[in-house]
């Protein structure tokens, strides 16, 4: 009797901290959000008060026409900004209802990099990561080609974060299954054996102090999600030190979903599959 | 006549730095820039003493609160005023505090932005 009543009260003493953990996880996500959903909203508010400013100056040539497409042209890249953000969010829910739905064909990989690659040019210039790349041509599998291209963009994206000023090996395989096997090697500082996981939950990064690095934390953790949702895997394998390689396998084809009451069925024209 | 005393700007996002770059040079102001903290600190040892500095304070590389205790323990950068900026609405109030001349909540507004650097540099004839 006595011994029940002890493992009650461990097991609500368990109970509450798990939940005062969630709290906190939340609390600080918030925080986290919010500062990034307002880093845009700085440069937009600028771009649009300065038209404001130079108008309201009153000479009836006080604003050029060139003035003005550049400050809509800035203006528009941060809405751009505020809507990616707002996508990784809505991402989240997605997952974490079971609603992340792959829209399946055939993508031919090494295309599809070299096209993030080439998109991503000029901040990789800024950042001063040269791309190495090595791209057979014959890597082409069934695939959600918006999908993995926002884990390609992840991948350079976290580079150019975490490993400025040297050059980003990005090598493409065929696996013997008809797979596809991605490494994107950085030379960062790399990442120690015991954050190798957490790095891929929610709301993680690779550094312990959450000044020095902005970005709410998804990224990882929603790639790792869509290559599971395809029957593969995203790892990444660091000696601390020597930088660290992201590595991304898919197969050939994703699995066909298993039919459960907890997620949504599969729609009839069997091209789409719901993780 | 001296030259005008220099804005420095120190901004990790490059999109933020630019946008207060552009308005500050609207404003007849002269501008640096900087990535961080420690860009920030290198800018001071090269140039003459900005007329004021405005402070990111998440930044990768050095923060602004580490900029800011390196600049408070070095004797030669006393008195240069600094605003800082930050999307954390909990560092209202806490200038004086933290012993800076004001405080600028992201996003910034043109209006404040230009008030705050205008109080300690005059306005310019832009």
């Amino acid at each position: 009797m006595i011994a029940a009543r002890i493992s009650t009260a461990i097991d609500n003493a368990l109970l509450y901290e798990d939940a005062q953990q969630a709290v906190r996880a939340r609390d600080e996500f918030l925080s986290i959000a919010s500062h990034e959903l307002k880093t845009p909203l700085t440069p937009l508010r600028l771009q649009i008060q300065k038209l404001r400013y130079l108008i309201r100056r009153g000479e009836p040539a006080a604003v050029s026409p060139e003035q003005i497409l550049a400050a809509v042209e800035k203006s528009d890249r941060q809405i751009a900004r505020v809507v990616a953000l707002v996508e990784d969010l809505l991402d989240i829910s997605r997952i974490t209802a079971g609603r992340l739905t792959l829209h399946v064909e055939p993508v031919d990989v090494a295309a599809l990099i070299r096209d993030v690659v080439e998109r991503f040019a000029p901040s990789l210039a800024d950042a001063g990561c040269t791309p190495d790349l090595s791209l057979p041509p014959d890597v082409t599998i069934q695939a959600d080609r918006i999908r993995l291209d926002q884990v390609v963009v992840n991948l350079i994206t976290n580079a150019i974060k975490y490993a400025p000023g040297a050059p980003l090996r990005i090598r493409l395989r065929r696996e013997s299954d008809g797979g596809a096997r991605l490494e994107v090697q950085d030379q960062g500082p790399g990442i120690a054996a015991a954050d190798q996981e957490r790095i891929f939950t929610r709301f993680e990064r690779a550094v312990a102090d959450v000044n020095k690095v902005g970005g709410l934390g998804l990224g990882l953790y929603i790639s790792r999600q869509i290559a599971h949702a395809h029957g593969g895997d995203l790892v990444v394998q660091s000696t601390p030190g020597t930088g660290a390689t992201f590595v991304v396998v898919l197969p050939a084809a994703p699995p066909v979903p298993q039919r459960d009451e907890r997620a949504p069925l599969t729609p009839p024209d069997g091209q789409e599959t719901a993780a | 006549m001296s030259p005008a005393p220099v804005v420095l700007v120190i901004e990790d996002d490059p999109d933020i730095r630019e946008a207060i770059a552009d308005v500050l040079v609207m404003a007849g102001h002269d501008v640096a820039l900087a990535a961080h903290g420690a860009e920030g600190l290198a800018w001071l040892e090269a140039h003459p003493r900005p007329g004021l500095i405005l402070l990111d304070l998440m930044m990768p590389v050095m923060t602004g609160y580490e900029f800011l205790e390196h600049v408070r323990a070095d004797r030669r950068w006393d008195g240069i005023p600094i605003t800082l900026f930050s999307a954390d609405g909990r560092l209202d109030g806490r200038a004086i505090e933290l012993g800076v001349a004001s405080f600028l909540r992201k996003p910034i507004d043109l209006d404040d932005l230009l008030a705050a650097v205008d109080s300690q540099l005059g306005p310019q004839a832009g």
